[in-house]
């Protein structure tokens, strides 16, 4: 559902993104890891165009989102976005976020958007706070928030960049429980992320990226368990060492 | 004569003066507040001839004496363009230029405050820009917006009183006759001062209880 051709990105002369090929099938959960700055988050925000590529093409379902210009928002609508530092609309209340989207594109009418926004925060287990304002949640519950507002557009595909990287450590558990169900649901997910058990256990296939180049890619066990090239030896060696 | 004789004598200049200064400074808000919120999304535009041409207009207005635009206007209507326009009108239009490169940049420094990831969270969302503009960055970008706009528009108020150099018959120009037909120096500025800070202090208080009003939810 996601084919990636040849993508490249610059930001001015440093070259992020170096020929990338990918496809992503459906339902799949795919993580993505590697050093900081090897171009993980500047990938996943070229799918949603939040990054202009450079050069190379991008196609979701079929479609070519560099030349469907205008069309961009409606193929934003199909894909979830959640990022590192939530940003939730700190001026609307917890449920006003979540219906937002689905209201101001027309998708769903208030009534219903409500009706899923109240099912969303009970799966979420934050029925309760529906009425507060960002202001006053924790960042788990922010970030399950910020997840259940992206839910609420019904994506064919969700992408987390860092979702848990600038959590406390003991709220990282209940943001990633809700990935791991969602993963279960068959959502088509792509999760940057420093979380090394969750992106072994949870993905199907893992990409280890470095200096802007996918340097493998695996069924995510094998490439945890028996990592090729020798730079994702030394990354993992790293990063698993305690 | 102190202060109430010079008062009750001269009210006649001194209503006129009022009613002048309060004209000059509420269309020049209003015309000001209005253009400058259009150069400020030339300024925030993605056509850089159009953050060029923005820039040009505020750097200018912001970088020469209030009292310099309105003899330029005044004068200038004449000599450049070959009509005649009355002072009112020149004060009207210098003012109201002058205030609103202010109100440009206070309108775009607002916009740009907001943290980027707020525009992204909203389109990556599939809102359009216009609606992201209008629901998630304006209504944030208001909180930082108001207080920078209240304080410009008691500067405006005050800035109203250089009318009076090219012969307008504001609340200076009132003080300045009182001044000459009483041969008092001093009393007729402090009549005019207070006035000024009754107008200035009531517009302070009234931002800021809109200001608290914003503000309630966060």
């Amino acid at each position: 559902m996601i084919k990636i051709q040849n993508l490249n990105k610059f930001f001015g002369d440093k070259h992020i993104l170096k020929n990338i090929n990918l496809e992503i099938n459906d339902g799949e959960v795919i993580s993505l890891i590697g050093p900081s700055g090897s171009g993980k988050s500047t990938l996943i925000r070229c799918i949603n165009y939040l990054e202009e590529p450079t050069s190379g093409s991008i196609y979701i379902n079929g479609k070519n989102i560099a030349t469907s210009g205008k069309e961009i928002d409606k193929i934003r609508q199909n894909i979830g976005m959640v990022f590192q530092h939530f940003h939730l609309f700190p001026h609307k209340t917890v449920l006003e976020n979540i219906t937002l989207a689905p209201i101001l594109t027309g998708q769903l009418t208030k009534i219903e958007a409500e009706q899923k926004a109240i099912d969303l925060l009970k799966t979420m287990d934050l029925l309760d706070k529906k009425d507060v304002y960002p202001s006053s949640l924790s960042g788990g519950q922010k970030q399950r928030i910020a997840i259940a507002r992206s839910l609420a557009m019904d994506p064919t595909v969700i992408l987390f960049d860092e979702v848990t990287s600038a959590l406390d450590p003991e709220m990282v558990g209940e943001v990633l429980n809700v990935m791991k169900e969602l993963a279960k649901t068959g959502m088509t997910m792509v999760v940057v992320t420093h979380e090394m058990a969750f992106a072994k256990q949870v993905a199907d296939r893992a990409i280890f990226m470095a200096d802007g180049e996918i340097v493998e890619i695996n069924r995510a066990v094998d490439l945890f368990e028996h990592p090729q090239n020798p730079r994702t030896k030394e990354f993992l060696s790293k990063v698993l060492e305690y | 004569m102190n202060v109430i004789e010079l008062l009750i004598k001269y009210k006649y200049y001194y209503l006129t003066g009022i009613k002048i200064t309060l004209l000059i400074s509420f269309l020049s808000l209003i015309i000001g507040s209005t253009v400058g919120a259009l150069i400020s999304l030339l300024k925030l535009s993605k056509y850089r001839i159009l953050r060029f041409i923005s820039t040009v207009y505020i750097e200018t207005l912001r970088g020469t004496p209030m009292m310099v635009q309105i003899a330029l206007v005044y004068f200038g209507s004449y000599v450049m363009l070959g009509v005649n326009i009355d002072g009112f009108l020149a004060a009207l239009i210098a003012v109201s230029l002058n205030s609103s490169a202010y109100v440009a940049e206070i309108i775009r420094s607002g916009i740009q405050s907001i943290d980027k990831g707020q525009a992204e969270a909203s389109r990556s969302l599939g809102i359009s820009h216009k609606q992201t503009m209008k629901h998630i960055i304006l209504p944030q970008a208001i909180k930082n917006i108001l207080p920078a706009l209240g304080n410009e528009f008691v500067t405006l108020i005050k800035e109203t009183s250089v009318a009076s150099t090219i012969g307008v018959a504001d609340l200076m120009y009132a003080s300045k006759i009182v001044q000459s037909n009483s041969f008092q120096p001093f009393n007729p500025l402090i009549i005019v001062a207070v006035i000024y800070f009754i107008f200035t202090f009531t517009l302070s208080q009234l931002i800021g209880l809109f200001e608290r009003r914003l503000s309630h939810n966060d």
